[in-house]
């Protein structure tokens, strides 16, 4: 579970040789449940990124307080996947590669690690992958072995920046299915949240979604409620309205 | 510990398959020395031919058959030079002086009259500038057997004339001439510590946060230094292969050499060879934490590459300028590194003996050093 408490953020740039302070993130306050996948929703610069870094200690907010799990993120982030909308791997080793050495580093031993990856071959289809080398993968390729490489030590708790980004119907369908199961009972109850800016994905996947305007909350509820709240049938019309209210 | 070897692990297998950067990396600082070193060689097998020959370019020795015969006595071939031979010594062509003489000269001989013999150089060019006091000496040697047997006719001592002669003694022994001609191989061993650690100290660092590895790596709660050391043992390690490789590879290019004199002067055995590992492969740490911490501080690797070319001038520059202007070494180069790494390189062909209490607080300097730039980029890995 993650229980995120007045977070705000600024930043400092330069307009017009002027100081400017931008207010990146203003007083966040949710709860994102395990056993549900959490969408964060927003247009471009809303934040969502800037927020997901902060969860997963990639930066430091300036004030507020997350907890996953119960914990303080720092010493939270071993039950914590984060998946950044790069899904960067290491071109000259092999899918295996890649995704033992995370496994290692979050100290799985050698039967743990063949364990997991025979665990996550099927549900990600890496049987074909996990020798070949990354070098040449296609986008849908390359998200799944980041993703598999994100949850190989087992984490309640699934962070996900853009993953549908350049992915085929195939690789949303896949990686869809995939989510679900991992908030399922058999998947472990995890907790998933992902930032995303397609609408149709939301509706698809989401149980709860946070509308994130400029730094701000604009609103929190399942698809059905948010459309519910300004009178819509249709969700990317009920976000247009929250987004230019 | 755990954390340091499985970074170490991946990264060294990292480094490795890339095999087409480390195959060039490893091909130039392991050929480059002893190419240079076979090139010198060969520069001076070829002076010891010309020196041998024993030829003389003149441009009028018709005029002057005294002058034939005495080269003749002394062995010497004589070559008519050619008419355009200014042309030539300027552009290269010519590569011995040519004594040019004038067309009244054996006539004003005769009389007993001083003469004037010009001799044309090209003082830009050391191959025809070597050949100009071998010239005057032999040319000269007609004058003196003349004033001798005039000497000798008054029934004065043949040396009379001689009031001051000069004895010049060079106390420079054979193992310092050798570094003279060996000065650049000292570069050879310090850049290819250099270019052994370029590629992967900037690839594990600037690279990765351009693939977008980083920021999954730095989200395992693990302490930096961890990260960092891991990281810095495998480009060290790389580095001092190649370093190492670039050391030995003098080893069998001395069997190449074809000056018999080069062969005599440049004795390179295991002894010279385990003194060159133990000054440069530290300093292969030194660069691996410098330009790590160049690829930190860079935005894109290409940022990187143009800050890193700072540490190549550094390298290169710093003990050029010694040899520029060559005076006493002074205490302050043992502590900084590659000027130490360059005066004990260059001590050691000088056949001196190795200074070790030098030595080691070169070393002490040297690991200070890398000591604190590893904590410099520990704390700037995560901040950047």
């Amino acid at each position: 579970m993650i229980f995120v408490k007045s977070i705000t953020k600024r930043f400092y740039a330069t307009q017009h040789r002027k100081k400017i302070t931008v207010n990146a993130l203003s007083g966040l306050n949710f709860q994102a449940l395990d056993g549900k996948i959490t969408a964060l929703l927003g247009p471009n610069g809303a934040g969502k990124t800037t927020f997901l870094r902060i969860l997963s200690g990639l930066e430091t907010a300036d004030s507020g307080e997350i907890l996953i799990n119960g914990q303080q993120n720092i010493s939270s982030r071993k039950s914590l996947a984060y998946l950044s909308d790069g899904c960067g791997l290491y071109p000259r080793l092999t899918a295996y590669e890649n995704i033992a050495y995370y496994a290692e580093l979050y100290g799985l031993n050698k039967h743990e690690i063949i364990q997991r990856i025979k665990f996550l071959s099927p549900h990600l289809a890496l049987d074909a992958l996990l020798p070949r080398k990354v070098d040449g993968f296609s986008q849908g390729e390359r998200m799944r072995v980041a993703i598999a490489r994100a949850v190989v030590h087992d984490p309640q708790t699934i962070v996900l920046d853009e993953p549908t980004n350049g992915l085929d119907l195939a690789s949303v369908r896949r990686l869809r299915t995939f989510l679900k199961f991992l908030v399922s009972v058999e998947g472990g109850n995890k907790c998933v949240l992902f930032s995303t800016h397609i609408m149709h994905e939301v509706e698809k996947l989401a149980d709860q979604v946070i509308i994130l305007v400029k730094g701000e909350i604009k609103i929190i509820g399942s698809v059905q409620e948010i459309m519910h709240q300004v009178g819509e049938t249709d969700f990317e019309e009920a976000f247009v309205k929250f987004t230019q209210a | 510990m755990k954390t340091i070897f499985v970074i170490f692990k991946k990264e060294f297998k990292d480094i490795l398959r890339d095999t087409r950067a480390l195959f060039t990396v490893t091909m130039v600082s392991v050929l480059a020395g002893p190419i240079i070193l076979l090139v010198i060689s060969n520069m001076l097998a070829s002076f010891e031919a010309r020196a041998e020959r024993r030829v003389v370019v003149v441009h009028g020795i018709e005029h002057a058959p005294s002058i034939e015969n005495h080269l003749k006595r002394e062995t010497a071939t004589i070559e008519h030079a050619p008419d355009d031979y200014e042309a030539q010594l300027l552009a290269g062509k010519l590569v011995d002086p040519v004594l040019v003489i004038p067309k009244d000269f054996e006539e004003n001989w005769v009389k007993g009259e001083p003469q004037k013999l010009t001799i044309f150089t090209n003082s830009s060019n050391a191959r025809i500038n070597a050949g100009v006091n071998r010239l005057k000496r032999w040319v000269s040697g007609i004058a003196t057997d003349r004033t001798s047997i005039l000497f000798a006719v008054r029934g004065i001592a043949p040396n009379a004339g001689d009031y001051l002669n000069f004895e010049e003694i060079d106390l420079a022994n054979a193992k310092a001439e050798t570094a003279k001609i060996f000065s650049l191989l000292p570069y050879f061993l310090v850049l290819a510590a250099l270019y052994g650690v370029w590629g992967s100290a900037l690839d594990t660092t600037v690279g990765e946060r351009e693939r977008g590895t980083l920021e999954p790596l730095l989200v395992i709660p693990h302490p930096t230094y961890q990260i960092m050391l891991g990281k810095w043992l495998a480009v060290s390690l790389v580095g001092c292969f190649i370093a190492a490789l670039a050391i030995l590879s003098f080893l069998p290019a001395q069997s190449l050499m074809q000056s018999e004199m080069l062969k005599s002067m440049f004795s390179f055995g295991w002894f010279e060879v385990a003194i060159c590992l133990v000054i440069t492969l530290p300093l292969t740490g030194l660069f691996a934490v410098l330009l790590m911490l160049v690829g930190i501080f860079a935005k894109s690797t290409r940022q990187a590459q143009a800050n890193a070319t700072v540490v190549l001038l550094v390298t290169t520059f710093l003990p050029m300028m010694m040899q520029i202007n060559p005076g006493e070494i002074k205490t302050w180069h043992d502590w900084f590194p590659m000027l130490s790494q360059h005066h004990h390189i260059l001590a050691l062909f000088k056949g001196e003996p190795i200074n070790f209490t030098m030595l080691y607080s070169s070393l002490l300097a040297m690991f200070f050093l890398t000591i604190t730039l590893i904590f410099l980029a520990v704390k700037q890995f995560r901040v950047k």
